[in-house]
């Protein structure tokens, strides 16, 4: 086997990416718009027209794909206390690369359920009770779901005890139900793992049917994965390593888009302080959070008021109509392509971005004052001596700044109790080929992390500060 | 008989080595024990309960300010639905000369099952602890 292309069915961009294993280089990549509304293989064949005016003609002996196209993975998810089985079931479903669509805690309530009816997600989360713990809970939630008319696949993940019994209240009424393992056992322990691998499935297996993704597969071998879960396992191997070559062990993975903003991390984040008591649920090593409202498209106007909020001054340099100007046109106009000026507003967008994402995903300290003195409680992973931070994703790949809006997300000593990293180092996936290599790593864990390592591009402050 | 007990020393309070000793004691008594370690916060220890489904929650406060960090914690446990949840408290209560007596009235009237003197051995909540959650159930 040489020459294997992979692909990214994006939401908004077909990517593709043609790799010659003999030689472990990447021989080109390219992108057109992604077709979804007519036929998917429309825009892959056009992106495979100019990766090939480029670099000849290539025969391929595999082709392997992954999707966000129509929608991505949705899954809504439920569980009992919002801090316990709800945010569990929220990490696992991120884990698998899906995007959230609602998430419950408690009993659902009409209204939730009114909620779920008008946007029925492609899989319902169910968990709720540690093993031997609540019963009601899960119970009620899979009365309520099974009077959902509409086809619904539900994965179960709550309390074993009655697992079977939530199962069947389900299937009677017709819906499609996965039993998995408790993602929460018991109140110490998360257990992820089992989720994310049915969610991976079930992508597979139904869902790409469903959105007519199913069409890729007359030019693609095999769809594998949503490609978030692609990004994440590159992520993964870049920080474990190929098994021969060691990795780089921690690192975090910033990817804005026009959507979202993803930060992925692979890092332990135990304190670094002395006498510091972590609190909350220990979150994943191999973790990844979605910020729907940070999109640099969609929600650019969000974007500029929280900025404008907190006094940022990223976009101090605009006026209010200058601002209001460019926000209208890009709402008209998602894909507008920036002159200067505008493309500096798009920066601050950026910028505001990875503030606030990174904020969100790194953990924090609280102090508190007990009569001994000052003591820390710290919630969520320390980053702050976390070595490596990658870049990636077109708003990010297209700005003449790319370091100064990565450095957005660096720790802050006005703002001590964000455990962001301090002094890592920079790397920008600039040719987008991370969700390919994860693809990549599929088959060959070795030539994904060489080519990996050659491709990407360490940044330091000297080379991009002339812009 | 449900056997799932939460523990946890209350507020910020960081007297660890009861807590540690107290685990211990239960789990070898049959428990199935989660403990939630030093400075745990009312809320905490509810989310905790609720979730595991607890038959009991043990409250261990050493440094003298248990009253102030107790108070109100039944009234919270009703409002998550863990109305008849057992409560237990132990440790120093005592704060300077206030005779234990009235320590244990205080607590009880904030609604705790039972209120422990300094130095209880484990034995003695243990064996408290299964006839009040047989009797509970
Ligand atoms: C070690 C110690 C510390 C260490 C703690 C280290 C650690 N990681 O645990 C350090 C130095 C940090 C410390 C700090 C402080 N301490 Co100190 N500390 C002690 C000391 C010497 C021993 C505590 C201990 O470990 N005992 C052994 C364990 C096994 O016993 P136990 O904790 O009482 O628990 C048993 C029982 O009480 C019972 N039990 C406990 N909880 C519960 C709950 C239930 C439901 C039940 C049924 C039973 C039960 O079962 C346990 C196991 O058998 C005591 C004095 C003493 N001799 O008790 C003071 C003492 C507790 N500390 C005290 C004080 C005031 C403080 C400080 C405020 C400041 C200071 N002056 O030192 C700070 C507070 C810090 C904070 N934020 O919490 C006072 C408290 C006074 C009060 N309550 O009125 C004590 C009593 C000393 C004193 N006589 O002044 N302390």
């Amino acid at each position: 086997m040489n020459n294997i292309m992979l692909i990214d069915f994006g939401s908004t961009f077909t990517k593709v990416c043609a790799v010659s294993l003999e030689k472990e280089i990447l021989l080109g990549t390219a992108q057109a718009p992604t077709t979804v509304k007519d036929n998917i293989l429309y825009g892959l064949i056009s992106a495979v027209d100019s990766l090939e005016r480029v670099t000849g003609s290539i025969s391929y002996d595999l082709k392997l794909g992954c999707s966000s196209a129509a929608g991505g993975l949705s899954v809504m998810v439920s569980g009992l206390i919002e801090s316990l089985t709800l945010e569990a079931a929220k990490m696992a479903a991120l884990g698998a690369g899906a995007k959230i669509t609602g998430s419950f805690h408690h009993e659902l309530t009409d209204e939730d359920m009114s909620v779920i009816e008008k946007n029925i997600p492609d899989i319902f989360l169910l968990a709720g009770g540690t093993d031997g713990g609540n019963q009601k809970i899960i119970l009620h939630n899979a009365r309520k779901l099974a009077s959902v008319r509409e086809p619904l696949t539900v994965v179960v993940a709550g309390n074993r005890v009655v697992a079977d019994e939530v199962s069947a209240i389900l299937e009677k009424s017709g819906k499609k139900v996965y039993v998995c393992p408790n993602i929460m056992p018991s109140l110490t322990t998360m257990n992820t793992i089992p989720v994310n691998n049915i969610i991976r499935n079930l992508f597979i297996s139904q869902i790409t049917v469903a959105k007519g993704l199913k069409q890729a597969e007359k030019m693609v071998d095999q769809l594998l994965m949503p490609t978030p879960y692609a990004v994440l396992k590159a992520g993964t191997l870049l920080a474990d390593g190929d098994g021969i070559n060691p990795g780089l062990k921690e690192l975090m993975i910033i990817d804005i888009g026009g959507a979202t903003t993803d930060i992925h991390s692979i890092c332990d984040g135990y304190s670094t302080g002395n006498g510091i008591i972590s609190k909350g649920l220990v979150n994943p090593r191999i973790m990844r959070t979605v910020e729907g409202d940070l999109g640099v498209r969609l929600n650019a106007d969000t974007i500029v008021e929280a900025a404008f909020s907190d006094d940022h001054g990223f976009f101090a340099h605009f006026t209010e109509n200058d601002t209001k100007e460019r926000l209208n046109s890009i709402k008209d106009n998602p894909s507008l392509i920036f002159d200067e000026k505008s493309e500096s507003f798009d920066d601050a967008l950026s910028k505001k971005a990875v503030n606030i994402a990174v904020k969100r995903h790194c953990g924090t300290l609280k102090k508190y004052y007990t009569p001994e003195g000052v003591t820390y409680l710290q919630f969520g992973k320390d980053m702050t001596s976390l070595p490596f931070v990658i870049g990636t994703g077109g708003p990010l790949l297209h700005s003449r700044h790319q370091l100064s809006v990565l450095r957005e997300c660096l720790f802050d000593s006005t703002a001590p109790d964000s455990l962001r990293p301090k002094k890592p180092q920079f790397y920008l996936d600039e040719k987008y080929i991370l969700a390919a290599m994860g693809l990549l790593s599929t088959i060959s864990p070795v030539k994904a992390f060489t080519i990996m390592k050659k491709e990407l591009k360490m940044i330091s402050q000297e080379s991009v500060n002339g812009n | 008989m449900n056997n799932t007990v939460v523990l946890g020393v209350i507020g910020s309070d960081v007297h660890s080595v009861g807590n540690r000793i107290l685990e211990y004691a239960l789990t070898e008594a049959g428990f199935h024990v989660v403990n939630l370690g030093v400075m745990v916060s009312q809320e905490e220890f509810i989310d905790a309960a609720v979730e595991t489904n607890a038959a009991a929650i043990l409250v261990s406060s050493l440094y003298g300010h248990g009253e102030l960090d107790c108070r109100g914690l039944r009234d919270k446990c009703i409002e998550a639905g863990i109305d008849d949840i057992i409560l237990y408290v132990g440790g120093n209560l005592v704060i300077g000369k206030t005779p234990f007596d009235e320590v244990r009235n205080r607590f009880e009237e904030m609604g705790f099952n039972r209120v422990f003197p300094p130095g209880t051995p484990p034995e003695t909540d243990i064996s408290f602890l299964k006839q009040d959650i047989i009797l509970n159930e």
